[in-house]
């Protein structure tokens, strides 16, 4: 039997150890993927605690197809959703803003710091399933098969959502070459919307 | 633009090390012919290695407490009695204990009130008039009875079918025109109605 479940079938049976050592074994990547969504740490804490604490309130609705770690995916990237939802805004940023931002002219400058935080905040363009597919695959380590249970959609769908992300990041760094567009922008004021 | 989707979806993984030495030779002849992918395997190398800020160890020795007690505090229904090691039972809400008392109510009410809820086990738990009322209709000897006894009974039938003669007033007064004679019968004392009685049997006899 799966151990997660062992350890569940425990924690049910009344053993408090059980239940921290799940606790103790997704916090950390939980908590990961949730700050790449909302880059804050309140946040982060918030939405990981409200995601532990669904997970075992509502564990008859687990029906032990999928795996407990795809079920606290699941729940965390819901959450943060509504997070969103419920606050009544996005973070946005346009990808031209992004380039007016840093003004870089080639991709070597995007390994700069900065340029790691506008290329976060490009991320935030992207829409939210492509974005979630990307932070899942790239920065979280996911197989296809892995983000196609978490987003419970299909692999296909998963790997399009992927392909369409990272060509869209693409685009950013492309756009950078175009030295017309970069005049036209480079007088502008920084600005981000929200 | 490159279109080889497989080598695409694989470059995670060969940043990752996680590909098997055939593979990993594929991809990298590739990356070095081919500039679109190789691009985008420094840009999704540049996000993998975006460090999250670590918020702590305090904060991670402490989460999963906070997270039980809120656990515990949203589920009440999930604690546990424990009576003695080894023989725990959970404990129920304020409503299971109602229902429960409800049911125990209703089925002792069906037990002890076999009267209004014929079939029940109680059913021959019949009372004292039951018994009576058993009894005349199979038929009493009225010659046992005493005046009084017997003054007392025409009483009680007075009394008991009262009710159903004023049910239905029309029958009634059509049953006194029929019987006019059952008035004078009430008068009748024990041995009166003993000779009345073999009087009729023995017209009977004769036809």
């Amino acid at each position: 039997m799966d151990q997660d479940i062992e350890l569940l079938d425990r924690f049910i049976d009344g053993d408090q150890e059980s239940f921290e050592e799940l606790v103790r074994k997704y916090q950390k990547p939980l908590y990961s993927f949730i700050w790449r969504m909302v880059n804050n740490h309140d946040d982060a804490s918030d939405i990981l605690q409200k995601t532990f604490v669904q997970a075992f309130t509502g564990l008859k609705r687990f029906e032990r197809r999928s795996s407990f770690k795809t079920w606290l995916y699941q729940i965390a990237m819901n959450l943060t959703k509504n997070h969103y939802r419920d606050r009544g805004r996005v973070d946005f940023v346009s990808l031209d803003d992004v380039v007016i931002k840093k003004n870089p002219r080639t991709l070597e400058n995007l390994i700069q710091k900065e340029t790691r935080t506008a290329l976060r905040s490009a991320m935030t363009a992207l829409p939210e399933k492509q974005r979630i597919t990307v932070l899942l695959r790239v920065q979280e380590n996911k197989t296809f098969e892995e983000i196609a249970s978490i987003m419970q959609c299909t692999i296909g769908t998963s790997k399009a959502n992927y392909h369409h992300g990272v060509q869209k990041l693409k685009t950013i760094v492309s756009e950078q070459d175009n030295s017309e567009v970069q005049d036209q922008m480079s007088g502008e004021t920084d600005h981000v919307r929200k | 633009m490159c279109e080889n989707n497989r080598i695409k979806e694989r470059l995670p993984d060969y940043r990752d090390g996680r590909l098997e030495s055939d593979e990993l030779r594929n991809i990298e002849v590739h990356l070095a012919a081919c500039e679109d992918c190789a691009m985008e395997f420094r840009l999704l190398s540049l996000m993998a290695e975006e460090q999250v800020p670590d918020p702590g160890e305090p904060y991670w020795a402490g989460l999963s407490d906070r997270v039980y007690r809120e656990v515990l505090r949203k589920q009440p229904a999930t604690a546990r009695f424990t009576l003695f090691e080894g023989f725990t039972f959970p404990i129920m809400h304020r409503w299971s204990w109602a229902t429960a008392a409800v049911i125990v109510l209703a089925s002792l009410t069906w037990y002890l009130a076999p009267a209004q809820m014929p079939g029940g086990p109680g059913a021959d738990l019949m009372d004292e008039s039951a018994v009576s009322e058993v009894a005349f209709d199979d038929g009493i000897d009225m010659t046992v009875l005493s005046e009084s006894e017997l003054d007392d009974l025409v009483t009680w039938a007075s009394t008991q079918y009262a009710a159903l003669f004023a049910d239905e007033p029309a029958d009634l007064l059509l049953m006194a025109t029929d019987n006019e004679n059952e008035d004078q019968l009430e008068g009748l004392n024990v041995r009166e109605l003993n000779r009345l009685s073999q009087m009729l049997d023995s017209r009977n006899k004769e036809g």
